[in-house]
């Protein structure tokens, strides 16, 4: 269970935000410029809140505008929106930069399609490609809570259905938290269980 | 042509590479801590660490007499504990080659840190890697490139310095003298052949440097980009 009641002053607004998030896929929708990346940051441990707490399970992250775990302990796999690969390791030493078990990640690349592509730089590849590498590598880690920054934009549909199919399978695997920004509506009732929207404040939305 | 004694040769070389080495990881270290962090005070160091680059190198050369000779204040502390002089010693020339290659060092470092993406180093911390990992495999060779070109530069201008190694390690042949200074001698002694003999070396040894820097620059240039 992820539990947040946090504050956090961004340009032109303060961000509250109460939630508690079981082991279920929540989509968070909202306009660009409201928060949702700061909120997924403040997940990670990247941006700490001002007032407030972030619980995990019997874990304190973050209490009183003071990071209590670091972002290396949270086991927060996370893709970035920019998808923030490593230009100077190749598709292969990216995904495996922090693998648990090599088996189980092969399958996974196996299952994105991207054996052909794993001797390749990330400047060599294209943004969908870069897309999938990102995911790869934070699922690689075996995380406790999944944070995904619009992970499935630049894939063409078929690859979107194949990796929305990825995530339900390993979320159902795994059981732990996955929020997921997005702005495709067709996305949220695909794969998500609950959904909150940011904007002057933050809702969840009756689907 | 004069015989030419070949100590000055030695000498620079050597200076060069230790004050380079030093330069090189202590340079790295400030210019991370600096890149990254920002502290009361950030502004007067940045400025105090980049003055030896816009002053005279006599007033560098002013400065560290007055610190380091015999009656400054680090010098009767460095004799008085560990019997070590550093005026018209070499210990002033290595001295004097640090302090005025210091900054082309840190000023390439600092931009090397500050520019790749951050969140690249985000990504590594949330992938579990401690802060000295995540320097090693993603800090360290992002920056490569800046660090490198930082590093030929201040080794290129510790092999030059003269200015202020003049001022605090004066010309005493075979233990000073480094090419810089050899030549400055060597013309006020009419000496032109063996002016010119370090001349002619001392440019070869730049040019080079500058070369192979800008080769290596061109060829490494594609890998690191996204």
């Amino acid at each position: 269970m992820l539990t947040i009641d946090v504050e956090k002053k961004i340009p032109h607004k303060t961000l509250q935000i109460t939630c508690t998030i079981g082991d279920e896929i929540i989509a968070i929708v909202g306009p660009s410029g409201t928060g949702k990346t700061t909120f997924l940051n403040m997940i990670a441990g990247i941006v700490t809140p001002d007032n407030g707490y972030i619980k995990f399970r019997d874990q304190i992250f973050t209490q009183d505008g003071k990071s209590c775990i670091p972002t290396q302990q949270r086991k927060v796999g996370y893709v970035f929106q920019d998808y923030a690969l490593f230009p100077h390791k190749t598709v292969w030493e990216n995904i495996a930069y922090s693998m648990q078990n090599e088996n189980r990640t092969r399958e996974w690349i196996r299952a994105l399609h991207m054996e052909h592509l794993l001797d390749k730089y990330p400047r060599e590849i294209s943004g969908g490609e870069k897309q999938r590498t990102a995911l790869l590598r934070a699922y690689a880690m075996e995380p406790q809570i999944l944070l995904l920054d619009e992970p499935f934009s630049a894939l063409d549909e078929r690859t979107k259905e194949t990796s929305y199919t990825q995530l339900c399978r390993l979320h159902e695997q795994w059981k732990i938290p996955v929020i997921f920004v997005t702005h495709n509506p067709h996305e949220v009732k695909k794969i998500a269980n609950r959904v909150y929207r940011l904007g002057e404040t933050f809702v969840e939305e009756r689907t | 042509m004069e015989q030419v004694n070949l100590f000055p040769f030695w000498l620079s070389l050597k200076t060069a590479l230790i004050s380079t080495v030093f330069v090189f990881i202590i340079g790295m270290m400030i210019a991370y801590f600096v890149a990254k962090k920002d502290f009361f005070g950030k502004s007067v160091l940045e400025a105090i660490i980049m003055l030896p680059l816009v002053l005279p190198p006599t007033v560098v050369g002013f400065g560290l007499l007055y610190l380091f000779g015999k009656n400054g204040f680090i010098g009767k502390w460095l004799m008085a504990q560990f019997d070590v002089q550093i005026v018209f010693t070499w210990y002033g020339v290595l001295l004097a080659a640090i302090v005025v290659s210091f900054p082309l060092m840190y000023q390439s470092a600092v931009a090397a840190f500050q520019q790749y993406d951050r969140n690249l180093e985000y990504v590594a911390y949330t992938l579990g890697k401690s802060r000295w990992n995540v320097f090693w495999t993603i800090s360290f060779p992002l920056a490569w490139p800046g660090l490198l070109s930082g590093t030929v530069l201040a080794f290129a201008r510790a092999l030059g310095e003269f200015g202020a190694t003049l001022m605090i390690a004066g010309y005493i042949p075979n233990v000073t003298d480094t090419i810089p200074i050899a030549i400055y001698f060597a013309v006020e002694s009419g000496e032109m052949g063996v002016a010119k003999f370090w001349v002619v070396t001392i440019v070869i040894i730049g040019f080079i440097a500058i070369y192979w820097l800008n080769w290596w620059s061109r060829k490494h240039m594609m890998k690191h980009k996204q």
